[in-house]
């Protein structure tokens, strides 16, 4: 948990289930949707974040630390700038690792991500689920997304038919 | 886990659509994730947007109406008839000797070519009550019938491609332009079409950019002004090639009509330097150019020099007419050239590629084939002037 600085705003985040996380600005504002929020005025010191536990929401808080820009990270700009590539490569091995998580909780990131607007979040957790799918067979890919497979098995037979019509 | 439907309970509507997106348009790929579950089979039905159908066999109309009825979101079909939609089973490309047999039937007749029992029985079924043709006469390629499902099946279609479809007539582009007022690209290769079908593309489909018409039959000059007339305004890339109908009053009106092209790849043995001229004239922003026209010679690249000054890829196919007057001129002109490949030119000399490497300081990539008049020195003017440029040349 992030510890209050001289002359850094701070920002509190309450998970629904009564966790509170204190964070800089500048880190909660990685999220578009805090950003529209704190920009348009409907922030006190406060936000709860409605539908993410505190379990999901101290990942993503670990997510935008990490990804905040570190230089002088207070203007509104600051999440534009680019990293070199040195710190755009130590990124990656960072995201590689801390995409490491059992898939309910990657479904659940998926969820934050797109509720909190976080774009590199988003991105990351849904390639990390689609790449499954490229290199594997079909129950390899019912498995690995743990879905459930609702077909009868002729209808099954009939979309395999199916989809030989087209080709490519 | 196993059994636990997880991704599904976590991700509303629009966040799986958001994730499945990512797959990218890989057929093989979405047809693996459509398979998953029922969900997913929605989701790819819904949003799939490309396709290459097969337009031949007994029951490539058939395929087609099916096909589009499940996904109609497509926006970019192609239609190729080596594609067998009967073979979708057997799995063996559409045979080279059918086509062959397609090519010596007058053309005039195509449309009603029928029934040879090459693809024996059905080898999936079908909803019975689809008979093959409208008109009762059995047919074994995609015909109007196909491709007016297509048109009406998918409103939104931004690109369509037909390669070989010998049996589709006018009255079947008409009914894409009719429905698909988003197409903006639209390539016919090998095709029977008359002059209504380009007529109403022209008309209805007032998004087009980009025309590619490749051994096209069937139409004449009226046709293709036609459609200029109507769209002209719209399009930026334009490729003739061996249509034999094509003169420079097409391209009088290309110049008039299109003053927005920037593509322009013209093949034809009947265009003279007249046609060259208008485009020159009319198209300022031509960037992109590529001739084999045999009729045109220097007065044709003469005004290419002087009117376009933006041209940046030029390529010069099997011209036995013109000089190195020419070349001087598009020197002179076309400073932002950086792209420059003859073939065949058999008058150049080493003074063309002179003039070209005093002038074009932008020229990265030269290509140089079978003319026989240049020799080293041409390409030691290239090293002298321009620093940044790869050489690609045999038999100079």
């Amino acid at each position: 948990m992030a510890t209050r600085e001289a002359g850094k705003k701070m920002i509190m985040l309450k998970s629904p289930d009564g966790m509170e996380f204190e964070v800089e600005e500048a880190v909660a504002m990685e999220s578009q949707t805090i950003r529209k929020m704190i920009e348009d005025d409907c922030a006190d010191t406060a936000i709860l974040i409605p539908n993410i536990n505190s379990k999901i929401l101290s990942r993503v808080i670990e997510y935008c630390n990490k990804h905040v820009p570190t230089t002088g990270a207070t203007g509104a700009a600051a999440s534009d700038t680019v990293a070199p590539a040195a710190l755009a490569e130590d990124l990656k091995i960072w995201d590689a690792e801390f995409i490491k998580v059992n898939r309910a909780t990657r479904f659940n990131l998926i969820q934050a991500a797109s509720y909190l607007n976080i774009k590199g979040l988003l991105d990351l957790t849904s390639q990390t689920t689609i790449d499954t799918i490229s290199d594997n067979s079909l129950e390899e890919i019912r498995s690995f997304l743990s879905t459930k497979n609702d077909y009868l098995p002729e209808e099954e037979q009939t979309i395999r038919r199916e989809n030989q019509w087209a080709f490519q | 886990m196993k059994g636990a439907d997880l991704i599904n309970v976590a991700l509303p509507e629009e966040l799986l659509e958001d994730v499945l997106r990512r797959v990218g348009g890989e057929k093989l790929d979405l047809d693996a994730c459509a398979l998953v579950c029922r969900r997913w089979r929605r989701l790819d039905r819904a949003t799939r947007r490309s396709a290459k159908l097969p337009a031949s066999g007994v029951h490539a109309d058939e395929v087609v109406g099916l096909f589009v009825e499940r996904f109609p979101a497509l926006a970019d079909v192609s239609i190729d008839e080596r594609l067998s939609a009967d073979a979708a089973v057997v799995s063996a490309p559409a045979s080279r000797s059918r086509r062959h047999v397609i090519s010596s039937i007058p053309s005039g007749s195509r449309s009603r070519m029928s029934r040879v029992p090459r693809f024996a029985g059905i080898l999936f079924p079908l909803p019975s009550e689809q008979t093959p043709s409208a008109d009762g006469i059995e047919s074994f390629c995609l015909t109007d019938v196909g491709l007016t499902s297509l048109a009406r099946g998918c409103k939104g279609l931004e690109k369509l491609s037909l390669v070989w479809c010998s049996a589709i007539s006018s009255s079947g582009l008409v009914r894409v332009a009719e429905n698909c007022k988003k197409l903006a690209s639209l390539d016919i290769q090998a095709c029977y079409i008359g002059d209504p079908g380009l007529v109403a593309i022209g008309e209805g489909c007032n998004l087009l950019n980009n025309l590619s018409l490749r051994f096209v039959e069937g139409a004449t000059d009226e046709g293709l002004i036609g459609l200029i007339k109507s769209c002209g305004q719209s399009l930026l890339s334009l490729g003739i090639a061996n249509c034999a109908w094509i003169t420079d009053a097409s391209l009088r009106a290309v110049g008039s009509h299109c003053p927005n092209l920037e593509i322009l790849s013209l093949e034809s043995e009947l265009v003279k330097n007249e046609g060259v001229i208008s485009i020159a004239k009319g198209c300022h922003f031509l960037k992109n150019l590529k001739l084999q026209c045999i009729g045109a010679g220097d007065e044709a690249l003469e005004a290419i020099g002087s009117c376009c000054s933006l041209l940046e890829i030029l390529s010069l196919n099997n011209f036995e007419r013109f000089t190195d007057r020419s070349l001087s001129s598009i020197a002179k002109g076309c400073k932002n050239l950086t792209d420059l490949v003859l073939n065949d030119c058999l008058l150049l000399t080493d003074r063309s590629l002179e003039f070209v490497a005093r002038s074009c300081k932008k020229i990265a990539r030269l290509k140089i084939n079978g003319c026989q008049n240049m020799e080293t020195a041409a390409l030691e003017h290239i090293g002298r002037w321009c620093p940044y440029v790869f050489v690609e040349n045999s038999i100079c």
